[in-house]
């Protein structure tokens, strides 16, 4: 029997609420936004279910439409609703972050990812905080596979210069870029570029 | 450098790594969630099998709906009389300071209406298929906005609108376009996505300049409903039981920028947070009695009944009986909530942050 629009939906927020969640608390300032990004998102991926991709391939779609939902909260734009209400209300309630578990080498980092062009950094940080292929990227931002690509290596070159330019130099072996500074793999183990 | 070893830098400037944000304790709040969206809506969109009209229709009734639902809409009161609409004083208040535009193209109306205050505000228009967003603010934040956009988009162009010189950026790999412009004492946005560029001139050239009554009966059903927020305060405090000096005219002159579940999060939040600072002072005090009065005071919100009411619409109840059973607990509730973080929690100010 073919999967119904709620069955659908409902898998697609099973497998993916919580790294949208991750995707926003990674993207805006107050964590409590956060919720409401997942919410609007969702909102968004219900009304539209028949467009939503199956499977994996739902993830970086439903990224794409985070992202246009964020964007069009940035500054207090965000739209109070109450759908969510709870999911913001615990976030809210959650133990700050402990600035102290930043790893020097992220410090550096954030202010070379600040000094490349708003699309560069967002390429690298989905590439690294998303775990996300070019091919995946692509769909994010909703550009052909092959910019996506060629965009990637550009804003690895850029950042490779713009740590030069702020005297990096790895304090450690590389391989400890995890924010607990703990040997933790990256964000996310990613499958090899396609 | 490797690229593996970039993107592990990269990687460390995450304010979240994805093993934490998986260890949240956050599963019900999520599956509220996904039953909350489930209902808003039973027509799902198929734009490939509907006829334009139909799919209008559709589009219209499914943002209507969310509206309805979800936006903390303005409360306003409208009297007809034979002359024409009466409108509320607060609502006249709105109506004769905000910038009164509206899209004049055939086919757009206004779906959505919060925010909605002399000061700032916020408007939804759609034909259906495109939706556009106005908001307004004060003139002082204009440059900072400004500057906000800029960074995130491509050079800034410029835009006539409602004969007014307005910068106009499109973000970058996309066709979405929001315009700034200064309107006397405001700021004023408007934003969409469009196919590109000229559609977006075109509609942005039929926003117009309207008169108060024009202005308000666009609104949508939702935003023009009666409300006296003082008697309804009143109603909700009604067995509610209130420390020494809590101010409640302060809770019956707020804002009429509340729809009903908001009000009632707004005034037993207010009721929660003097309960939960008293009880936190005592134990700071060792004062045994005002903490014991405060416990037995939050322990009575299960059958406060504008939580009930509440709970059937959203989770606002749920935190803050919580917050009840973290205090039974000694400060933290099985869930591993803690009521020391009780302001942002149930959206009251904290004294001194």
């Amino acid at each position: 029997m073919e999967p119904t629009d709620a069955d659908r939906f409902r898998q697609a927020f099973d497998a993916n609420a919580r790294d949208v969640l991750g995707y926003a608390l990674r993207r805006v300032e107050v964590a409590a936004d956060a919720a409401d990004v997942v919410a609007e998102t969702f909102l968004v991926a219900w009304r539209r279910v028949q467009d939503m991709p199956a499977g994996t391939e739902a993830r970086p779609w439903l990224f794409g439409v985070a992202r246009g939902v964020l964007r069009n909260q940035r500054r207090g734009d965000r739209r109070r609703h109450r759908l969510g209400r709870k999911l913001r209300s615990r976030i809210a309630a959650l133990p700050a972050a402990d600035p102290g578990d930043a790893v020097a080498d992220g410090e550096v980092a954030r202010r070379a990812l600040e000094r490349l062009a708003p699309d560069d950094a967002e390429v690298l940080r989905l590439t690294a905080w998303e775990g996300l292929t070019p091919a995946e990227v692509a769909v994010v931002l909703g550009v052909p596979a092959a910019t996506a690509r060629s965009r990637l290596a550009r804003a690895r070159r850029r950042l490779r210069a713009e740590l030069e330019a702020l005297g990096w130099q790895p304090a450690r072996p590389a391989g400890t870029g995890h924010v607990r500074g703990d040997g933790h793999p990256p964000v996310r183990d990613r499958e090899e570029e396609r | 450098m490797s690229d593996r070893d970039l993107d592990r830098l990269v990687a460390a400037t995450a304010a979240f790594d994805d093993d934490r944000v998986a260890a949240l304790p956050l599963a019900d709040a999520e599956a509220e969630l996904c039953e909350e969206i489930m209902v808003t809506t039973h027509e799902v969109l198929r734009p490939a099998q509907l006829p334009r009209r139909r799919l209008a229709r559709r589009w219209t009734a499914a943002i209507a709906a969310a509206a309805a639902l979800v936006t903390a809409v303005v409360a306003v009161q409208s009297v007809a009389s034979q002359r024409g609409p009466a409108w509320a004083a607060e609502v006249l208040e709105v109506a004769e300071a905000a910038p009164r535009l509206l899209v004049t193209a055939p086919g757009w109306d206004v779906v959505r209406a919060d925010e909605f205050t002399p000061e700032v505000g916020e408007m939804t228009f759609s034909d259906g298929t495109r939706e556009l967003d106005l908001h307004w603010r004060p003139a002082d934040q204009h440059s900072g906005y400004v500057d906000d956009r800029a960074h995130s988009s491509g050079p800034p162009g410029a835009v006539e609108i409602d004969g007014r010189e307005a910068v106009l950026f499109r973000y970058s790999d996309d066709s979405f376009f929001t315009a700034l412009w200064l309107d006397g004492g405001h700021s004023v946005e408007l934003r969409g996505g469009f196919a590109d560029e000229a559609a977006y001139r075109d509609l942005a050239a039929t926003l117009q300049r309207v008169g108060v009554d024009e202005w308000l009966s666009a609104m949508p059903e939702s935003v023009v409903r009666p409300f006296d927020r003082a008697a309804v305060v009143e109603e909700m405090l009604a067995g509610v039981p209130l420390p020494a000096g809590f101010d409640v005219d302060a809770l019956r002159s707020g804002s009429a920028v509340r729809d009903r579940y908001q009000l009632g999060a707004q005034v037993t939040g207010a009721v929660a947070c003097a309960w939960i600072e008293q009880w936190i002072a005592a134990a700071a005090a060792g004062d045994g009695d005002a903490a014991a009065e405060a416990l037995a005071a939050m322990e009575t919100s299960t059958g406060w009944a504008i939580l009930l009411e509440m709970a059937e619409e959203g989770g606002y109840p749920d935190v803050l009986w919580e917050h009840a059973a973290a205090m039974r607990a000694g400060g933290v509730a099985p869930t591993g909530l803690d009521v020391a973080n009780y302001g942002p929690a149930l959206g009251c100010a904290v004294e001194g942050s």
